[in-house]
């Protein structure tokens, strides 16, 4: 065994690290500061060559070996993490083709994958299902010659800028995750929230557009168990005496709210932060805001749940 | 020797968690967003006196003891380490005064320390003098009765909204850092005195760090602590003392961290139960609750030693800063790892108290600085000669 890089992995490195000292790293910090996808650099690295290296020349990928392609993320994260993510995703979404897909899949979607015109992400993780893969309830019901998907993703890289999604979706939901999920490639996923990209602007002092969104407000029976309230879908608030409780999906399910606030006067204090975006989420969801981050007071109108974003 | 908090001392960590939990915590994340600084906060504990705890009821303050300032320190930081700076530097401000003030600058500057009607900062760091104290470039030169100050300061915490900072200079630069070096009481609005620049930082985000300049700030000589040439003595005292209060915020970060992986493990179903349920997840609540009970205690002992005048107490200082602020990035960086990729996403506070905890780790004194003074003790205590350290 020889273990040493070939001539071709050591010149591999050096351009790949000039190229990443030279146009990359200075790029670093403004990236992090503005949370900005550097479009110019996922076209730097398409012209390159670097977003196909997985994908056989015979798809018109360079056909790198494991080496070459782990030189290739290595160098560029040496420079910005955030960019080295722009081929490790590409090769992400790339696999189930690779791995799975028939010769036409093949011929459809990893020449556009390889030359970087198309981004490609992977849609397995679920806000219920992370650790617990085989957890997740997006379903796909056949209809004719199609699918129905239906369900929600959360944590999915480049999910709001990816041509294609893989989506990992429930077929037969009585075999369970392991035996009964299926994959398929979704095209231009529009994910209606941009959810990163917005947590990922607040976090960095930019606000989002105010808004007020109103949603209804079900009056829970005293004796109800708030875990088996409501037959209802997506997430819902609900009040009991002087609690208002945000109960996710179905219910059943949830084994209790997401978060809990106390009721005092017309405004829902909550403990935490995070009880408060979890009652803004049903805004979100059902209203006209564009970003559950930015909310983070709920009042009570009526029998109507008022959330705001900051002043 | 009883080891247990007194009813006074549990009494005041019910009402300052009690405090903090309805009315700092949730304006952590805000603060942490916007990068401003809570005034409404400092109100709320000028009003509820816990700005002048180190200072003697004789000046106005409310005394206590340091187990008692201690848990001021970490009740606050459990909630938000931004505002609990605000008591921990108000005490680090009013220290020089209380170990070198004479009686005329103490009735001058401690009431209004203690009543929290004036904010307090420690003007030591410059951008080429950090761990290396005595390499300040800062100089102070006598002119009849005022003393004319010229240099600039960097990483001040609270140093562009203090309304006077202990700035530390050079009034004999031939006699070097150590024994040329002189302690100055300086107020915001002296002429020549400016804070061009706050920095931008990835944790602590509503306490501003400033830059200072001195450009021939004129400083009365009445506002001079102690003799001149004894500015370094000053400033380690300081340190030896207000370090506590830094490992206290370490442990309080740790323990809100904790607290709240222990929930979300409580509620976070996957593979049918909780992840509490889970023993890798045990494990590392189980490591996070004892490592930051390791360091709490350790921290009062420190506390109790200042208190009782300790030859050693730098050795026990020292401890509890090095322990409690390497406690508090790791079980913050278990709390995120807890949460999952919920974890590392700003919906849910464990990010910004990972963040927070890291500077603990480097101001009043890296890590590594600790790691020096308590070296020096042991070395003196073995009777080992420090002919490199001294």
């Amino acid at each position: 065994m020889t273990y040493r890089l070939s001539d071709e992995q050591i010149e591999l490195r050096r351009i790949v690290r000039e190229l990443a000292e030279e146009q990359i790293a200075p790029r670093a910090a403004e990236i992090d500061a503005t949370a900005e996808f550097p479009w110019d650099l996922k076209e730097l690295l398409a012209r390159q060559d670097l977003l196909g290296t997985a994908v056989p020349a015979a798809y018109g990928g360079t056909e790198l070996d494991g080496v070459g392609q782990a030189i290739v993320a290595e160098e560029i994260a040496r420079a910005d993490a955030t960019t080295s993510l722009i081929p490790i995703v590409q090769k992400l979404g790339s696999l189930p083709i690779l791995l799975a897909g028939s010769d036409e899949q093949k011929d459809r979607f990893l020449p556009r994958l390889a030359s970087g015109e198309w981004l490609a992400a992977f849609g397995l993780s679920e806000a219920s299902a992370g650790s617990d893969v085989s957890a997740l309830r997006t379903r796909a019901r056949r209809d004719g010659d199609d699918y129905l998907l239906s369900g929600s993703k959360r944590f999915i890289t480049h999910g709001s800028i990816a041509n294609l999604v893989i989506i990992f979706a429930l077929t037969d939901p009585s075999a369970g995750g392991r035996k009964g999920m299926s994959a398929f490639i979704v095209e231009h996923v529009v994910f209606k929230y941009g959810y990163m990209v917005n947590h990922n602007a607040f976090s960095r002092g930019k606000r989002a557009r105010d808004f007020t969104a109103v949603l209804p407000l079900a009056e829970l029976p005293e004796a109800t168990p708030t875990r088996a309230a409501l037959g209802a879908t997506g997430l819902v608030l609900v009040r009991r005496g002087d609690l208002v409780y945000a109960l996710k999906e179905t219910c059943s399910h949830a084994g209790g709210p997401l978060a809990e606030g106390q009721l005092e006067g017309d405004t829902i204090i909550c403990p935490w932060h995070s009880s408060a975006f979890r009652l803004a989420d049903g805004a979100v969801r059902h209203g006209p805001a564009t970003s559950r981050e930015v909310a983070y007071a709920a009042r009570i109108n009526g029998d109507q749940v008022e959330v705001q974003g900051p002043r | 020797m009883t080891y247990r908090l007194s009813d006074e001392q549990i009494e005041l960590r019910r009402i300052v968690r009690e405090l903090a939990e309805e009315q700092i915590a949730p304006r952590a994340a805000e603060i942490d967003a916007t990068a401003e600084f809570p005034w409404d906060l400092k109100e709320l504990l000028a009003r509820q006196d816990l700005l002048g705890t180190a200072v003697p009821a004789a000046y106005g303050g409310t005394e206590l003891d340091g187990v008692g300032q201690a848990i001021v320190a970490e009740e606050i930081a459990r909630a938000d380490a931004t505002t609990s700076l605000i008591p921990i530097v108000q005490k680090l401000g009013s220290l020089p005064i209380l170990l070198a003030g004479s009686d005329e600058q103490k009735d001058r500057f401690l009431p209004r320390l203690a009543s929290g009607e004036w904010l307090a900062a420690f003007g030591l760091s410059e951008a080429s003098a950090g761990s290396d104290v005595s390499a300040l470039r800062t100089r102070a030169r006598r002119d009849g009765d005022d003393y004319l100050l010229s240099g600039s300061k960097r990483f001040i915490t609270h140093g562009s909204i203090a309304n006077l900072v202990i700035i530390f200079a050079l009034t004999d630069p031939s006699a070097g850092g150590r024994k040329g070096m002189s302690a100055f009481i300086v107020e915001r609005d002296t002429p020549g005195f400016s804070a061009p620049r706050v920095e931008h930082k990835m944790g602590i985000r509503g306490s501003p760090t400033a830059e200072l300049l001195l450009e021939d700030a004129r400083v009365p000589a009445a506002n001079r602590l102690g003799e001149e040439g004894e500015g370094f003595k000053i400033a380690m005292a300081t340190l030896d003392r207000s370090r506590v209060a830094i490992a206290a915020q370490a442990v309080g970060i740790a323990q809100g961290a904790t607290d709240y992986a222990l929930a979300y493990a409580a509620q976070r179903e996957q593979f049918g139960e909780p992840v509490a349920e889970l023993q890798g997840i045990q494990f590392m609540l189980a490591d996070m609750a004892s490592q930051t009970e390791a360091a709490r205690h350790l921290t009062y002992a420190a506390a109790a030693a200042v208190d009782a005048g300790a030859p050693d107490l730098a050795y026990l200082t020292s401890s509890a800063k090095l322990v409690a602020g390497d406690t508090a990035m790791r079980v913050t960086t278990d709390a995120v790892q807890v949460l999952g990729g919920y974890g590392f996403i700003t919906e849910y506070p464990v990010e910004r108290m990972m963040r927070d905890a890291k500077i603990t780790q480097l101001y009043e004194g890296t890590q590594q600085i600790q790691r020096l003074v308590i070296a020096r003790q042991l070395l003196r205590r073995a009777g080992v000669a420090r002919s490199k350290t001294s």
